[in-house]
């Protein structure tokens, strides 16, 4: 009985696909142009996480060390920063590389000709990953290695790394506004369009229910509109994900490997994209829900 | 004191000796709208294998009638019994098990135009989750009785008025129903396809379904000596059984002009 049901289920499922139209399509557009922002923009934010997460693995905290201490001296103080807990490599830089390094981070440097400044021997310290989450035990480390007898003074970029975490948070809830958002519109259309098609197949559902149809039987041919319209959308948003990143990709890629080294702008993880697709499922059954919902409210025909 | 024993002594209800089918105890219907109510104090008794005709004017109330048995509406007053069900106290659920029992035959045969004749007829079986082979082989064996097994694939839109009827009444048959309840079924044909949809309807009266007809066509009046319920003004003005004289002109005049 299940399957002869079901088999009629889907024959009329189908039958109001083909007859859906212009809602339909409305209906499965929206959907894909809602889902292709909602995934756009996780590609974005997938992107900009890991790209922070390299940032902040590779941010040094910098001891200058007194102007009178030397090469050798410069080396010993290496050998006890390393030694302090929540480090993970140190390097040694010269005066000379020290200045190049001020030039850069200057544009060019031009301020720093012919000062006959002293440039004085660095220890780069690279903290153990996990001290990168952690802003307390980020400072903690700063003040154990400024008190390594010949540090002058010790340099660490946490304020950037705490605004590039504020922006991620704000990312974050961004996306989580633009997905309900979203969600909420795809539920909306899809509504819309399954009321739709009740309106075109009002007399076919009356002539349904005359025959002794349950509600079951009116309403799961509509669910399956709402579903197919839900996984259309959402394939269709994912073609035109696939199609912008490929596209986007490679100049994105480019610009990125100037300054990132070797990252690249990588797409959404299977099982995302995967989501997506139920996640659109799930919309259209929800947005069918609702107008089949009013339908049988409405009750006896 | 039952029911039924209380509106036989009010003289509203004809006593059913085969065991009733219907049942209408001074149902009362008014439509929000309405100027004036559809039905008032109607009192019925149809009994198992009976052939009844509705008659009466438009705005008698036969199609109200009809729609309470096919629980399309709900009393306003009285109770509907049908197949010893109390139609008010069907849950919404019970209304679909309640309809697979029953045919309905309309004027406008109410056909899903982009269907062929045989997934027409097959909806009925659909519903009820019939199996395929099942639902194919009623379906060929009820289009055969109705004189349409050539057309079995053709759209049903593509048919005569009269073939469309008789699909309806297939339809109607396939589920091999205990009531049949047929709304003005000649209304929209000529009075040899009306014949032959008669000729349909007294068939199934013969194999034991209870068949009630609304209608104002003489022809279906005048054929045969069958019981007639006279409506007018949404009352029984005459209800005379199987046995007895046909209403005369001057019954049907009076209720015409009610």
């Amino acid at each position: 009985m299940i399957v002869a049901v079901s088999s009629s289920v889907i024959k009329h499922g189908l039958r109001s696909l083909r007859h859906g139209g212009l809602p339909l399509f409305f209906a499965v557009v929206m959907s894909a142009l809602g889902l292709f922002s909602m995934t756009a923009f996780g590609t974005l934010l997938w992107n900009f996480r890991t790209l922070s997460s390299a940032v902040s693995e590779s941010v040094a905290a910098v001891a200058f060390l007194d102007l009178d201490v030397d090469g050798a001296g410069a080396q010993e103080v290496r050998a006890r920063i390393q030694l302090l807990p929540g480090v993970d490599r140190c390097t040694v830089m010269t005066p000379d590389e020290v200045l190049v390094r001020a030039r850069r981070g200057l544009r060019g440097g031009a301020a720093l000709e012919g000062a006959g400044l002293q440039m004085p021997w660095v220890v780069e310290v690279i903290p153990r990953v996990t001290l990168q989450d952690s802003p307390e035990a980020r400072a903690a480390l700063v003040t154990a290695i400024g008190g390594v007898a010949g540090v002058d003074e010790v340099a660490h970029p946490g304020g950037e790394l705490a605004r590039v975490d504020a922006l991620l948070r704000l990312m974050y809830g961004a996306g989580g506004f633009l997905a309900v958002l979203i969600a909420l519109v795809v539920v909306v259309v899809v509504s819309n369009a399954v009321r739709l098609m009740v309106l075109v197949r009002k007399d076919e559902i009356a002539i349904q229910k005359l025959v002794g149809a349950s509600d079951a039987f009116v309403a799961a041919p509509l669910m399956l509109t709402g579903i197919a319209q839900g996984i259309g959308g959402a394939l269709l948003g994912l073609l035109a994900l696939g199609v912008a990143h490929s596209s986007l990709a490679r100049v994105v890629g480019v610009a990125l490997s100037g300054t990132m080294g070797a990252l690249a702008f990588e797409p959404l993880p299977p099982w995302v994209l995967a989501l997506v697709v139920v996640g659109g499922g799930v919309l259209g059954v929800v947005g069918a829900g609702l107008s089949v919902w009013r339908l049988l409210r409405e009750g006896r025909p | 004191m039952a029911p039924l024993v209380a509106a036989f002594f009010r003289g509203g209800v004809a006593p059913c000796d085969t065991g009733p089918v219907i049942e209408l105890f001074h149902v009362g219907k008014v439509y929000p709208d309405g100027e004036r109510p559809a039905l008032v104090d109607v009192n019925l008794c149809i009994a198992k294998g009976e052939f009844v005709v509705l008659a009466g004017p438009s705005g008698a109330g036969k199609s109200t009638l009809l729609r309470l048995l096919f629980c399309a509406e709900q009393a306003s007053s009285g109770q509907v019994h049908l197949l010893g069900k109390n139609l008010a106290r069907l849950r919404h659920s019970d209304v679909a098990r309640v309809r697979r029992t029953i045919g309905v035959v309309f004027q406008d045969f109410k056909l899903l135009p982009e269907l062929t004749v045989f997934d027409n007829v097959a909806l009925a079986l659909e519903v009820q989750g019939r199996r395929r082979d099942d639902i194919t082989r009623r379906v060929l064996s009820v289009l055969k009785e109705v004189g349409l097994a050539h057309k079995t694939h053709q759209p049903a839109t593509a048919l005569s008025g009269g073939e469309q009827q008789r699909v309806a009444i297939a339809r109607a048959l396939v589920v091999e129903p205990a009531v049949l309840l047929c709304d003005e079924p000649t209304g929209n044909l000529d009075a040899e396809r009306a014949q032959e949809v008669l000729e349909l309807l007294m068939t199934a009266h013969v194999r034991g379904t209870t068949v009630i007809v609304a209608t104002h066509d003489p022809a279906l009046l005048a054929a045969g000596r069958r019981r007639v319920v006279v409506l007018a003004g949404g009352r029984v003005v005459h209800d005379a059984p199987a046995f007895a004289e046909p209403p005369s002109l001057r019954t049907l005049r009076d209720g015409w002009a009610a």
